[in-house]
Order: C-alpha cells, then structure tokens, then sequence
C-alpha cells in the first residue's frame, strides 16, 4: 500500500504537480484521469523513481522512502509501464522482460532456458503465443504493450502503474488489457491506472481520481459516481470556463487541403481554413493530428493530395519551403524544437524571418532589429530582461512567446501551432489567446492540434474532432469542452 | 521485409566477398593461397583483432573508440622499453597491459562526463601518439635473449596467435550472448534511456567498454611487437580505421544495439586477406587504406538503407 | 549597447586568464629567449597559419558538426599538386596553383557536406571516413607525381615572409582580415545566424524553417577552402610548396583552436575572434616545447592533455 502525500513536482518554474495526495491500496485500481499536461505522466514518473527531485513524502506500507532512481522504486517492488514502453528494440522478448533482473545460472550465466520458459508462461497468461526469442521490434503495439506489463510483473512487484497503455490499442485490444488488470487486481497488486477514457473506470475501477493543471479536482469511489461526473471534473469548473474569441470578419479560403494522405492511417483529408478563422483539431495521442499538422508545415511528406494556399498548389518541399510561402509552426515539445535555448531572445524570434526573405542582404545585423522587436514584445507582453538574454532563462509561458514571435515576424498568413498553451500558466495562456485574436482580425488563420479539449474550447471558431487519422466531427463556434471530451473519447 | 534482407545478406555476404577475394587472388597468382600467405593472414587476425574486438564492443553500445591504434603502438613501444629495463618479458607486459587499461579509464571517464566519445577518444589518441612517438624515436629490436617473446613471428604454424585470437573471441561471444553484463552493452546501445530506467548502471557499462578496449588494444600492441620483432611507434598507424571497418563490414550499427563479436573477426579476416592480395599484386598499401575509406562509408551506409527496420 | 550572453563572457575571460597565466609561465621559464625576434615571428607565423584552420573548424564545430578530414584536405591538395606539377605552366603558374588547390579542397569539403546532409550519418564518420581516403589518395599521388618546387613570385614571397621589412605585418593582415571576415560571417549574416540555430538545437532549427541543406553545404566546403588557405598562407612565408604529411597535426591544431578558443564542442555557441587567442594559445605551446628543449614528439601528448583538460573544463562549467 503506498500513500503519496503532497507530491509537487515543477519544471522550469512551472507546476506540473501540486500538492497531490494519492492512496494505493492492494488489491484496487486507482484510475488516475485528466487531459494532456494535467500532470498524470508526471506522478507516474515521481512514483518510479524518474524524477527524483520531487517535493512531499511517500510512504510504502507505513514507511516514509525516497524514491531517489528508477532501481530504487523497483526495488520497493513499484513497476511501471509507461507510455513510451522503453523497450530494446533489437532485443527479444524474454531479454526485454528480464532486463535488469536475468536470471542466472551459477551466478554467472544468464539461465536461458529458465529465462525462456517463465517468458513463455507470462505471454501465455497474457494470452500471447508468442516465440520468446523475437526481436521487440518486430512486433506490433500491442504486442510491445504486453512485453511491457511483462516486464513489469516479473520483477516481483506488488504496485503496478500503467501510464496511457490503452491510448493506442484497439477497442478489442483494450478489452483484453482491462480483463487482464482485473485478473492482476485479483492476485491483490495495487494499481494505479492512467487512461482518457473514463468509461474504462466502471469497468476496473475501485477509485477514481481526476487531475486538472497538476492538482486533484476528483476523487471518488467508482460506486458513487457517474461519467458525467468523471467528463465534468477533466472539462474543470463551468465558471473558470472563459470564451476568448472576439468576433473577426473571416476572409477568403487560406489552406485547403483534398484527399490528403500521410501514411496508412491518415488518409483522405480535406481541410478548409479560411483568412481570420481559428481552427483546432482534437485528437487523442496517436490520431494522427500531429502528423497533419507536420505534413502542412513541409516536416513530414504528403503521399498524396493536394494542397492550396492563397489558391496556388503548396507542396513544400522542406520546412524553409513552407516559411517561405507564409506558413508558421509552433511545435509542441517547446524544450527540445521549439527554443533554441543558449541563444539570445533576438535571435531565436527573428530567425525564421531571415530564413524567409527573398530579397537577400548580405549584412543583417539583428541589433537593428531591436526596436521592431521591443515593440512586438509589448504587444504580446513578453517579460524578459534584455534582447541578448539566452531563451533558457524564460519562462515556458515567455518561452512560447518567443516561438510564438517568430512566426509572427515574418509575416505569415498562416501558423500551425501544436498544443499552444500546454505546460503554460493561466495568465500567459490568455495573452496568447489574445495574440490569436489580434494575428486573425488582421488577415491571418491559426491552426491549432491538441490533446486539451478546454484549449480548443476556450479560443476556436471551429473544432473538429481527430480520431485514427480521419477527421469525424466538426463543432462550431462556442463549445461545450464536455461535448469535445465525450466526442473525443467516444461516447457522442 | 527489407530489414530480413538486410539481415541475411549480411549474415552471408562476408563469407562470400571471402570467397571472391580468395578465389580472385589465387587466379590473379596461384602461390596467393600458399601456406606462408595464410598463415599472415592468421598473424595478421590474431594482431589486429585485438584491437577489433575492443572497437566493436564500443560501437555497439554506440560509441566509437578512436584511440585503439595509437594504443597499440604505444603498446609495442613500451613493451620493449620495460622488457629491456626491467629485463623481464613478464613485468614489461603486465605493465603495458596497464597502461592500456589505463587510457581506457580515461576514455571512459570522459564519455561519463558527457564528452561525446569520437572527441574523448580523439584527445586519448593524442596523449598516446605524443607519448608513442617520444619514447619510440627509433625502432627497437626485441632483445636476443627474449626470443621466445617473438612467437608470433617465427612459430609455424602460428599456432599460438590462432589459440589466442580463437579464446578470446569464443569468451567474448559468450560473455556478449550469454553474460548480463556483456548483453547490457547491447542494450545500452539499443535504448540507454529504457536500460537505465531498468536499473542497470549505465556509467559502469560504459567504463568498463572502454577500459576493455584501452586494454585489448594494448595486448594487439603487445602481438604486432612480438610479430615484428621489435618495438616500433607506427606498428598500428592507422589501425584505428581497419578496427572500425571490421566492425561495422561485420554488421556493428554505428547507432548501437547490433553487432556481433565473432563477425566482426570474419570481417578482419577479410580486410587482411585483402590486404595480402594487394601486396601480393604488387598494389601499394595505401590503396588498402582507400579500399578501407570507400568499405567503411559503404557498410554505414548500407546500414541506414537496410537494415534500420 | 548589447552584451554577449553569458556563456560566452565566462568562457572569453576565462580562456584569457589561463593564457595570461600561461603567458607568465613561459616568459618566466624561457627567460631571454623567448624574446626574440626570430622567435616571436615564428610564433606568429604558426598563429597566422593555426588561425585560418581553426576558423574552418570552428563554423563547423558551431554548428554541431566535426570535421576530421581537414589536415587530409591539405596533404591531399599537395599530392594531387605533384601530379599536376609537369603542367605547371599551363595552370597558370603560381595563380594556377592556389586556384586549383582552394578549388580542391573547397570541392571536397561540399563532398563532405552533400554525404553528411543527405545520408544523415554522423559527421565524425563521414570525415572521418573521407581523412582515410583523402590521405591514401595523397599517398598514392605522390608515387605517380613529381615532387617539385613551384617557385613563388618573388614579389609575393617577400610580402608574405617574415624578414623585417616594412612589409612584416602583411601576413598578419591577412590573417585578421579572414578573421574579421569569419567573425562578420557567423555573426551578421542569414548564413551565420543560422548555422548557430543548427548547432544550437537541430530540431528547432527545422521547425523554424532554416535550410539546412544549404548551411552544411556552405559550412564543410568552408573548412575546405579554409583548410587550403591555411596551407597557402604556410607554403608561401616557406617561400615553396613541397609535399609533406602534417595532416595530422593540422588537425589536432584545427580542432585545439576552438576548444581552447572557448568554443562549445557541442555547437550553438562561440565567439569567433576569440579564435585568435586560442591560436596564439597553441602556438605559444609549440614553440615553449621547442625552446625548452622537449622532445618536439611530445607535442601531441602536451596537446592533447591540454585539449582534454579544456573539455572537461568546460563541462564543468556547463554543470
């Protein structure tokens, strides 16, 4: 039985825990539920031993630990599969499932046939005939999902915290794994169940606890509780619910796309983005949405289709192609391709407008620049100390300005943001609201892709739900984030 | 399907360039094939390997150790030096093996303080060729009396280099399939981040690869000295590229994860029996050298095409 | 008026103060002789020539990458020379010459970029890869070609030498005048500001846009050209080009400049002309080995310590 108390957990000055308090007791599930960048992830990691620097206490069986390193938390017998499964791909199963823990013959050897024999019994009991010498990476998600729990359970655990498994399964898939958690439940594990899918709850669920922005907003018995419950705790608080968007006159058709495929998943999209508009497309991990959002931003290539902007065909051949036809990106891991951390605020907002001119200077120096940036800065309420200050040093909030300031000097028409406001503080998500409003009353759209249905609903003309790689449902104007929630999980 | 191909062609190419090399040489001049050629090439696999079997295990736990070379040479130096000053073919080798552990440890320290390894082993490089080049001024024959040093050159069949090169690289193969340890580098190389996760001391890993490195470089020193008789600062000039090439035509991915031990000595074989076939054709040896360039551009790049799944 | 960032005011004044330090030493262990003229010159000769390799170094370094073949560029161009030397009146004489050579090493520098752009590999190997068959390429000429003397104008011999004449300070001119040029390059050009971004952070630099294509292709055949302008530089104050292998200690040079130089082996960051401290840095230490007398085989060793002791320096610093 372990009980978290008051675990805060922050990154570059911002909250991703706070003061979260949590009990697991043996023999239960725990869902844990919340949208992207609630802070689900990050207990997952505190409780394994990832991020040692967390603040609070933990008690294991009524004895305060410190969970200083991943060996640590496993050896408190705490096993985790994360969403990223950190697997060895050229490795086999049964070397995967015992990594770190072979077993030995004559305390030197690795006991392979021992080894492969409990590898076999434990794919088997997940129902799996699989030969366990196969490289993982030859296998299929769901396959990799199971070596992961395998590994998971093998180490002699007696708490199992399984990050977002079921996001990427099928619904068959899905079922399986509930089953299996139910059988594991039986053996008496404690486990804590992370998933977007609140009708998975009643079908495993003793507890049910919902995040929002790092802190518990729900925690509940499964018995006395409802879905509607559950929908209404991820959507948060009807009254801090805030419509931003002010009205703007919307222009002729900016970005269309026609039958656009990416891969085997993404196939025949057909977009309509017109000058002024505000568009979110909501999707899960794994809808793909990412990948449009790349694909339109010349990272990743169409396989086919056609695309239009300003009513000529766009087919950008890299990305310095489509920053030069006037299309922006803002990705969504702000730390690792967002920002370029060592160098100074100046740079890393005009460097995409100097990629882009077409008339070439051969001297540019950026200080001239400085007035022009100072007053963007203002507009978009930028806090930072000087010009040649190193981005690293912002804020994430002020770090996404700065992203956000590169596309918006070099004049584009259109940006395609992904998850915008994730990891952002409340006050700097709403001048980056604000900054959409302005960019789109003069002339240009915003694309946006997320996870965070309150993100779309706070700020989108339209919303259009993301679901394996086809594009479903589409709401307009001011929308109920429960709606998105439900449409997006799969309930209508 | 295009990663099985890779795999199986791999798996069976280095035996089949073997064969045409062999068969090209022996048509090119029928006395290539002779006993005296074969038994180079041994002595040759048996030298060189040492610095290969070093360099592979590195590599696949995706580093890269450009220093085997000057260690060698380093090796042979010193080798004599101790034998000659001590008067002890024992202690002189002890010694040297030491040493080389020793640029090993330092190789591995700063790769652990997050130097990126062709840097680190680039700068160990220097320090062994600078110390290599001071102390071999000039080549030192080994001394009369410790003869028996030069095994490897005058012991036909070169029975011992074959024992040697055949032990070491059966308790590597074992160590790299059988032994925790030895499948920790595979995994480090295939996934630090979920081997760390795992709760294996990824640091330990990595000093203990490149001090085995640092050391099975200075015992292929310590082979080539008792080869050529005597102790010479340029006995491995350069070998770094053949210890490389041999890993990587062996199929060691320079992303890590993937190689095997006794592969990459086939590999070895190969590059000698090239290199014999060159001088044998009269070729100057530095066109072995550019074969080597154009193999070991060739096999990175067959890599990536093929084999990354 | 603007202030660099920090990293790179810790990093000047630190390299500054070790080489003042430095500075100190030797004057006080050499004494008189290292005062010298000859040896001040000769000292200068080797910064003018370590500084121009370095800078080639340095861009590519900024940007992430490395370049090992440089010192095989040189002994490459010289090789493919004494296949060319029969002809020499045909290419132009002494113009011909130096034409050829930065077009050489210029040319295999792109080679090396276009493979290290489009295949992905890792630079370390791709240069690494092309020093072996640079240097087996320059061997092999040299069995086929005619070591030669290409004589210099002699006009151009004494504006390059260092015999005290009016026209001393000419190489040294030139030399800051490359450097000045680098210096504007990295830091006042669309090509500069980029190749930082790339060194910066690869995957924000694609998402922003930069043609990353172009800057590696523009960045190695960089360090080529620089790699036979240093060469140039050097044959000329000699006063003819001959053919010898210091490929090597080119590029423990070209790779000690930066580091020492105070620029970040993981790229993003550097200060350009700080270059030139790190290659009087360099020099200073050739030349101490040779006037105290130590055995000039150990230059390697002492460089490499030092090499190494700077990068876990500057670890340290980053920590």
């Amino acid at each position: 039985m372990i009980v978290a108390q008051n675990i805060s957990k922050s990154f570059f000055g911002v909250y991703a825990l706070k003061n979260f308090s949590l009990e697991l007791k043996d023999g239960q599930v725990c869902c844990l539920l919340g949208e992207n960048g609630s802070g689900k992830s990050t207990f997952v990691k505190v409780l394994s031993g990832i991020f040692p620097d967390y603040k609070g206490e933990i008690y294991i069986n009524g004895k305060l630990v410190r969970l200083s390193s991943p060996k640590v938390a496993r050896d408190y017998g705490i096993a985790a599969v994360h969403q990223t499964l950190d697997l060895v791909p050229q490795a086999s199963i049964m070397e995967n499932i015992f990594l770190g823990s072979e077993r030995k013959k004559h305390k030197i050897f690795i006991d392979r046939q021992e080894v492969k024999r409990i590898t076999k019994e434990l794919l088997s009991y997940f129902n799996l005939e699989l030969d366990p010498e196969k490289p993982v990476a030859e296998l299929t998600t769901w396959q990799k999902v199971i070596v992961a729990m395998a590994k998971a359970i093998s180490k002699g655990c007696h708490t199992l915290l399984i990050d977002e498994a079921t996001t990427p399964l099928s619904i068959v898939e899905k079922r399986l794994l509930l089953s299996l958690i139910r059988e594991l439940k039986e053996k008496n594990y404690s486990i804590l169940f992370v998933t977007h899918y609140p009708e998975e709850v009643f079908e495993i669920g003793d507890e049910v606890v919902v995040l929002r922005d790092g802190e518990k907003v729900m925690h509940a018995k499964v018995s006395e509780t409802d879905l509607q419950m559950i929908v209404k705790a991820i959507a948060g608080k009807k009254a801090d619910r805030k419509y931003y968007r002010q009205k703007v006159e919307v222009g002729k058709e900016l970005l269309i796309l026609k039958n656009v495929s990416i891969n085997h998943i993404i196939k025949d999209i057909n977009l309509e983005i017109r000058e002024g508009e505000i568009v979110y497309i909501v999707g899960l991990p794994d809808s793909g949405k990412e990948q449009l959002a790349r694909a339109i931003f010349g990272l990743i290539p169409i396989r086919s289709g056609e695309m239009y902007l300003n009513g000529y065909k766009y087919n950008p051949k890299n990305t310095n192609d489509a920053v030069k036809h006037g299309v922006g990106f803002v990705p969504g891991d702000r730390e690792a391709e967002g920002i370029f951390p060592i160098r100074p605020i100046l740079e890393n907002s005009y460097i995409s407008r100097i990629n882009s001119l077409t008339t070439r200077n051969l001297y540019i120096n950026l200080n001239k620049n400085i007035t022009e940036f100072a007053s963007m800065a203002r507009i978009i309420k930028l806090v930072y100390k000087s010009p040649s200050e190193e981005v690293r040093f912002l804020s994430g909030g002020n770090k996404q300005k700065v992203v956000l300031m590169r596309s918006l000097l070099t004049k584009c028409k259109l940006i395609v943001c992904e998850q915008p406001t994730a990891g952002i503080d409340v006050g700097s998500k709403v001048e980056i609201y604000s900054i959409f409003n302005e960019f789109t009353e003069n002339g240009g759209a915003v694309l946006a892709v997320t996870g965070e249905a309150g993100d779309a609903t706070s700020i989108a003309d339209r919303i259009l739900i993301m679901k394996e790689g086809k594009i479903f449902k589409e709401f307009v104007g001011p929308t109920d984030p429960e709606q998105v929630i439900r449409n997006l999980i799969g309930l209508g | 399907m295009l990663h099985q191909l890779g795999k199986i062609f791999s798996d069976f190419s280095l035996f089949f360039f073997l064969v045409i090399i062999v068969v090209a040489g022996q048509l090119s001049n029928p006395l290539f094939l002779s006993p005296a050629t074969i038994y180079t090439i041994i002595r040759g696999t048996a030298c060189l390997g040492f610095l290969a079997l070093g360099e592979v295990l590195v590599i696949i736990s995706r580093g890269i150790d450009l220093s085997v070379g000057q260690i060698a040479c380093l090796s042979s130096v010193i080798v004599v030096y101790f034998m000659i000053m001590f008067q002890s073919p024992l202690i002189a080798i002890v010694l040297t093996l030491l040493m080389g552990l020793g640029f090993g440890v330092l190789s591995g320290t700063l790769v652990n303080i997050g130097i990126p390894p062709f840097l680190a082993t680039l700068g160990t490089m220097w320090i062994a060729q600078g110390l290599a080049e001071y102390l071999g001024v000039k080549p030192t024959p080994v001394p009369s009396h410790f003869s028996s040093f030069n095994i490897i050159s005058f012991e036909t069949p070169p029975v011992t280099a074959i024992i040697l090169i055949l032990i070491s690289v059966i308790s590597l193969e074992i160590l790299a399939t059988k032994v925790p340890i030895g499948r920790y580098i595979y995994y480090v190389g295939g996934n630090e981040y979920g081997t760390y996760i795992s709760g294996v001391d990824v640091k330990l890993i990595k000093y203990i690869i490149y001090s085995f490195s640092g050391f099975s470089a200075s015992i292929g020193g310590i082979l080539l000295t008792s080869w050529t008789t005597s102790g010479y600062k340029w006995v491995a000039l350069g070998q770094e590229f053949t210890a490389i090439a041999a890993s990587v035509i062996g199929g060691a991915s320079l992303a890590g994860g993937e190689g095997r031990v006794f592969k990459t000595i086939i590999a070895m074989v190969l590059l000698i029996t090239i290199s014999s076939l060159y001088t044998f054709l009269g070729l100057p040896p530095t066109l072995f050298f550019l074969t080597e360039g154009f193999l070991i551009l060739g096999a990175a790049l067959f890599q990536i095409k093929f084999r990354r799944g | 008026m603007l202030k660099e960032s920090l990293m790179d005011i810790i990093r000047k004044y630190t390299m500054l103060v070790a080489f003042i330090l430095f500075l100190i030493i030797y004057f006080f262990v050499s004494g008189w002789k290292a005062a010298s003229l000859t040896n001040i010159l000769s000292i200068v000769l080797r910064t003018c020539v370590v500084t121009i390799l370095g800078i080639g170094q340095s861009l590519v370094i900024i940007g992430g990458g490395i370049d090992l073949s440089i010192g095989a560029q040189i002994d490459h161009a010289i090789g493919l020379m004494t296949i060319l030397y029969p002809f020499k009146d045909l290419l132009g004489g002494f113009t011909g010459i130096v034409v050829i050579t930065l077009i050489i090493t210029t040319t295999f520098g792109f080679i090396n970029g276009l493979i290290i752009y489009k295949t992905k590999l890792p630079p370390f190997i791709v240069t690494f890869a092309m020093m072996l068959i640079l240097e087996s390429l320059a061997t092999l000429y040299s069995y086929y070609g005619v070591m030669g003397i290409w004589g210099f104008k002699p006009w151009l011999i004494s504006l390059f030498s260092f015999l005290p004449s009016p026209t001393v300070s000419v190489p040294i001119l030139f030399t800051f005048l490359i450097l000045l040029a680098a210096s504007i390059i990295a830091r006042r050009t669309i090509y500069g500001y980029s190749i930082y971004a790339i060194g910066s952070s690869y995957k924000a630099a694609t998402a922003s846009g930069v043609p990353i294509g172009k800057v590696t292709l523009i960045t190695y055949s960089l360090s080529g050209f620089m790699g036979g302008l240093a060469w140039f530089m050097y044959s000329l104050q000699v006063g003819y080009i001959f053919a010898y292998t210091a490929g090597t200690i080119y590029l423990l040079d070209s790779i000690a400049v930066p580091v020492i130089g105070g620029i970040d082996i993981m790229g993003g960051t550097g200060y350009v002309p700080m270059l030139f401290i790190g290659a009087l840095f360099v020099s200073t230490i050739s030349n101490f080995i040779i006037l105290m007398k130590i055995n000039p085989l150990l230059e390697y060793a002492v460089k490499g310590i030092i090499i190494i002791v700077a990068l876990i320096f500057s670890r340290l610093l980053k920590k």
